[in-house]
């Protein structure tokens, strides 16, 4: 495509070439030849660049590589850092020159070395590589969606932008714990059981002595406790205490409130890591940790165990949930179309361009006809000319169908009427008979027809607004988009009108379109009745269910780990309130951890200073404050009632649950991986009694 | 602006009206930034890359003095000059094209002044590859060619992608790196090339007659002695046009046959070229374009029967809820009227038991025991004040 500078020098060319050659040759030929020499130059740029395009650009193709550790992976750890290595090379005849390659960086990736965009000449078999380093510091999924490369001629009159599309997806695991993570709590008892395992007083074939008994026929000599048997002279057998291990589920909140915020540092992603080093430090201590996934719909649970597959496969999953985004419901569509229909160019920009996705100006026309007081409109546009090819035809052929008489009345008034009006306009203007015969007929022709004209008018007026303006755009973008969305639907064009009428399913398919590729939306977090849009009440109700599922399917005592976002949920908590004592019933232990907004203040911290009484509080009229000191004053108050009101919630909250017997802690008090650890430990230590 | 004495000072209070204004937005700084005049200095004149590009403009640049100094435009020569290498310093992008326009002035009127000039009908067929036109074609044309690429290397090689220009944004810059030593070279070559084909092409374009009149082609070669095609207006033949209407012809017919031609050829080969992608879009965005209205309208009444729908289901809950409401203020009105009605049943029976009291009372009559006596409410001889029920 020709760029502004190609198109000034064409048009720049033509103008010389138009003086030059057809005004003042006859002078000078300098300015034709000037001109003609240049254009034979700009057809001669022309067409090396659409050779080069078809030849080279048209058959690039690209491959990837992501390797940590020195070798490919298909995952990846976060925090760790990464080499990306993009190769982009054609098999054409043609080199191209100057090329620009650059690959699209992921969400939530820092580049640490090198530069994702490079400059090359393309020459044909020869590779041009990229190399860079990424690093990942949250979990999630890291999507790479391809390559963009940009190609010019020299002398910047050409340009073509294409997106080589190679969309990969990789996982990127929480990270390993370090050493500190594995270590057992401080030693509290002298006959501390080995890690992995509890006593339970059952008999069974653990270490530790539970109790001694007559000798049954069958039991292996080696059990016989041969000084007792010795002492009441019969045979007395051993029986051991039975060693089990020590159980903890977490349970991970994954509503779309705990989904909000920028990409690998939401509020999920935080609880996920907990969960991960909690996961890690249980199974090297050889407790069996099981993992549990809900939301306010459903939940997705894997049994206990401690094997290395069951880790893995419990960190893939806390991974695949840290890349969740909220659900797009409630944002407007124009937010929605205005992230997605650059992002569509982006990622698909032979698909968006005009040549091949175009909206003819007849689609952008307004239908009148779509009110019901067009009908009117077209009614004064079709009948006059009717009733005057009615009254022409009765008068050309007097044996034709006449009128109604009550039609007849009211056309023979309009006649008259009429032709009133086109004699006073045409009195004593000084013109001669035959030319004012001729005025006349066309005077009163047009008033005849003047009602269809004013509303052929106003129908004209109001489709052709359709052609200008931001209707006009919005149409454009939605038809683009909902076209994309259709091929990739496979829906074809039946497809393109759904989506450009139906808002809902537009905005549902935009959402999803927006979250494959993650994109993410700003939100509104409150409804137009000033409510939170986030709460997700019945995830309450889905926890509840699956910790009654989990007490009824416990084998011993467990731990259950909660890490939900229950602050903004203070009265609807009563399903999980019974669900905790039931546990706790069970000689079950539940530990709570909430997760605390980083620029919130902590609810137990140190209250806020006194002013100073040597400073005066100065006081100064409303009006004395311009708007922004204003409307800063109003944020500033606005924001200390919120944290309040956040605060007072998170302790009742606390209370709730400390009543039902739970433990409940802030996701950033103290090291919450260390509370959960200790409390293992302590199951492990009891003596349960069942 | 308060004048009270008790108001601290005033750097104070927009120090803690500061404090309260949000954090500075970080402005984002642009991937390519733009070079300073001295960078732009130090690269035309110190990069061995770029070097050759600005002595091989100069070069043209002293090229095209000599040409407009012999031809008696001394200032023209002068001031092309200057202006030539002001437009490579400055990155005066739009300087080139103005460029040509002054050399042509120059050309036309050699004191810059416009002054009466007489047509000369042999002016073209006098001047075909005349070496001096062609020294200040090719000299234009290397210039120009120099420029843009310079141009690229100190200003922007390619357009930016927003459609509106951001403050972040900056075009990107050909890295002189990237230039090949024979690059120049080819320039000069190609150049030479190109300004013996535009003689040509102008050599084309006047000796070709346009004449419609003839069935087979309406273009033939001109007659070289025939002196009519010096005429610059009639007496002509029949069919025959003066020599500028045939110029303008055959200039058009070349350019549109040219384009055409083109068009054709790469047209196809992007046709073969085209992607999966592509096609499919090309393919989706026809069909809907033939059938988009019936679409439209299907459309439409789908959604208005969809309204319809949800209308008569809202209009449904409406309904049930009123139903509700009335069958709770019945069932309420029910409850109402049926505690009215134990409550005076219940006082029915108070008054009966009353009665029946009374009238037992007043059997005993061998009874002289005083008594008290109970109240009536019909007891006209008893003026006892009574307490009110």
């Amino acid at each position: 495509m020709l760029t502004t500078r190609g198109w000034w020098f064409l048009i720049v060319v033509l103008a010389l070439l138009a003086i030059g050659a057809f005004w003042i040759p006859y002078f000078t030929v300098v300015p034709a030849l000037l001109a003609a020499t240049l254009l034979v130059w700009f057809v001669y740029e022309w067409v090396l660049f659409q050779t080069k395009s078809n030849a080279a650009v048209a058959r690039l193709r690209v491959r990837r590589w992501v390797l940590q550790g020195g070798r490919p992976t298909p995952m990846l750890w976060a925090g760790s850092p990464f080499e990306v290595r993009v190769r982009v090379q054609h098999n054409g005849l043609v080199t191209v020159e100057y090329a620009v390659v650059e690959d699209r960086l992921p969400a939530a990736a820092d580049v640490l070395e090198g530069d994702p965009e490079r400059v090359a000449a393309l020459r044909s078999g020869e590779p041009c590589d990229v190399t860079y380093t990424l690093r990942c510091p949250a979990p999630g999924v890291l999507r790479f969606e391809g390559v963009k490369v940009r190609v010019a001629d020299l002398n910047g009159f050409f340009y073509r932008r294409v997106f080589l599309r190679d969309p990969v997806e990789f996982l990127v695991l929480p990270p390993l714990v370090n050493d500190e993570g594995r270590q057992r709590a401080n030693k509290r008892f002298n006959n501390l059981p080995p890690p992995g395992i509890h006593r339970l007083r059952r008999p069974g074939s653990g270490d530790e002595l539970l109790d001694l008994r007559d000798y049954r026929p069958g039991d292996p000599p080696k059990m016989i406790a041969w000084k007792a048997s010795a002492r009441k002279d019969k045979l007395i057998t051993k029986e051991f205490e039975n060693d089990v291990p020590v159980r903890c589920v977490l349970f991970l909140d994954t509503c779309d409130g705990v989904r909000l915020g920028p990409p690998g540092n939401t509020l999920l992603t935080r609880m996920a890591g907990i969960a991960a080093v909690v996961a890690q430090a249980s199974a090297a201590n050889r407790d069996l940790v099981g993992l549990t996934t809900f939301d306010d719909e459903g939940a997705t649970r894997s049994k206990t165990a401690r094997t290395q597959t069951h880790m893995i496969q419990v960190l893939r999953q806390l991974a695949e949930v840290s890349a969740l985004q909220p659900g797009t419901h409630g944002v407007p569509l124009d937010a929605l179309v205005g992230r997605a229909h650059p992002l569509a160019h982006e990622l698909y920009p032979e698909v968006m361009k005009r040549s091949s996705n175009s909206v003819p100006l007849s689609r952008s026309w307004v239908p009148l006809l779509d009110k019901w007081w067009g009908w009117i409109v077209l009614f004064f546009v079709v009948f006059p000319p009717c009733l005057l090819a009615v009254f022409i035809a009765g008068v050309l052929d007097p044996d034709s169908a006449p009128l109604p008489a009550w039609l007849r009345k009211v056309y023979a008034s309009w006649l008259g009427g009429t032709l009133e009006v086109a004699v006073q306009i045409l009195r004593n203007r000084g013109i001669s008979l035959y030319p004012r015969l001729t005025l006349f007929a066309i005077v009163w022709f047009g008033l005849l027809i003047l009602p269809s004209v004013i509303a052929g008018f106003f129908w004209l007026i109001y489709g052709i607004r359709g052609w200008f303006g931001a209707r006009r755009a919005d149409l454009i973008k939605r038809k683009q988009l909902a076209q994309l969305f259709a091929m990739q639907d496979g829906t074809g064009p039946e497809g393109i009108e759904r989506y450009v009428h139906d808002d809902e399913e537009f905005g549902k398919r935009l959402g999803a379109f927006l979250t494959h590729h993650q994109l993410r939306v700003p939100m509104p977090l409150y409804d137009d009745s000033g409510k939170y849009r986030f709460r997700c009440p019945r995830k309450v109700e889905v926890l509840a269910g699956e910790i009654v599922r989990a007490i009824a399917r416990a084998r011993d005592n467990e731990l259950y780990v909660l890490l939900a976002d229950l602050t903004e949920l203070g009265d609807d908590l009563e399903p999980l309130v019974k669900a905790c004592r039931a546990a706790r019933a069970r000689k079950h232990h539940v530990l709570v951890i909430v997760p605390w907004p980083a620029d919130l203040p902590a609810p137990d911290g140190a209250p806020p200073e006194p002013p100073d009484p040597e400073k005066k509080k100065r006081r100064r009229h409303p009006d004395d404050l311009d708007d922004r000191a204003r409307a800063r004053r109003i944020s500033k108050i606005v924001l200390e009632n919120m944290t309040k009101k956040y605060q007072d919630q998170f302790r009742a909250v606390r209370r709730a649950l400390a009543g039902a017997g739970a433990t409940v802690m802030r996701a950033d008090d103290g090291d919450p991986v260390r509370l959960v650890l200790d409390r293992l430990d302590r199951l492990r230590g009891m003596r349960t009694r069942r | 602006m308060s004048t009270d004495p008790r108001e601290p000072d005033r750097p104070e209070r927009e120090r803690d009206e500061r404090r309260d204004d949000p954090p500075p937005r970080r402005e984002k700084r642009p991937k390519h930034p733009p070079l300073t005049q001295r960078e732009v200095f130090d690269l035309l004149l110190r990069d061995p890359a770029v070097r050759p590009y600005l002595y091989a403009a100069l070069g043209a640049l002293a090229l095209v003095f000599p040409v407009l100094f012999d031809n008696g435009s001394d200032i023209g020569a002068v001031l092309i000059a200057l202006l030539g290498t002001a437009n490579l310093l400055f990155r005066w992008v739009s300087g080139p094209p103005f460029l040509l326009f002054v050399i042509s002035w120059f050309a036309l009127f050699p004191f810059g002044i416009p002054e009466a000039e007489f047509a000369d009908p042999r002016r073209i067929s006098d001047n075909y590859f005349r070496v001096a036109d062609l020294v200040l074609v090719l000299a234009a044309l290397v210039y120009v060619r120099c420029a843009f690429r310079i141009f690229g290397l100190i200003h922007a090689a390619m357009p930016l992608e927003n459609a509106f220009k951001r403050p972040e944004d900056a075009p990107p810059r050909r890295p002189a790196a990237h230039v090949s030593p024979n690059e120049l070279v080819w320039l000069i070559g190609t150049a030479v090339a190109l300004a013996l084909l535009g003689q040509g092409a102008w050599w084309l374009v006047n000796n070709v007659e346009f004449f419609p009149a003839d069935g087979d082609f309406p273009f033939r070669w001109a007659d070289p002695d025939d002196a009519r095609r010096f005429l610059r207006r009639g007496p002509l033949d029949h069919g025959e046009f003066t020599a500028g209407q045939t110029r303008f012809f055959v200039t058009t017919f070349v350019l549109f046959a040219g384009y055409l031609a083109l068009r054709l050829v790469f047209g196809y080969w992007r046709l073969r070229a085209m992607s999966a992608a592509e096609a499919a879009s090309v393919c989706t965005d026809t069909a809907w374009a033939e059938t988009h209205r019936e679409r439209v309208r299907l459309e439409k009444w789908r959604l208005w029967r969809i309204q319809q729908a949800l209308e008569r289901e809202r209009a449904a809950k409406r309904a049930e809820r009123e139903a509700k409401k009335r069958e709770e203020a019945q069932a309420r009105e029910e409850e109402r009227r049926k505690a009215r009605a134990a409550y005076e049943a219940e006082r029915q029976r108070e008054r009966a038991e009353r009665r029946r009291r009374r009238d037992e009372d007043e059997e005993d009559e061998d009874d002289d025991r005083p008594r008290r006596r109970r109240p009536r409410d019909d007891d006209e001889d008893d003026d006892r004040p009574r307490r009110r029920r």
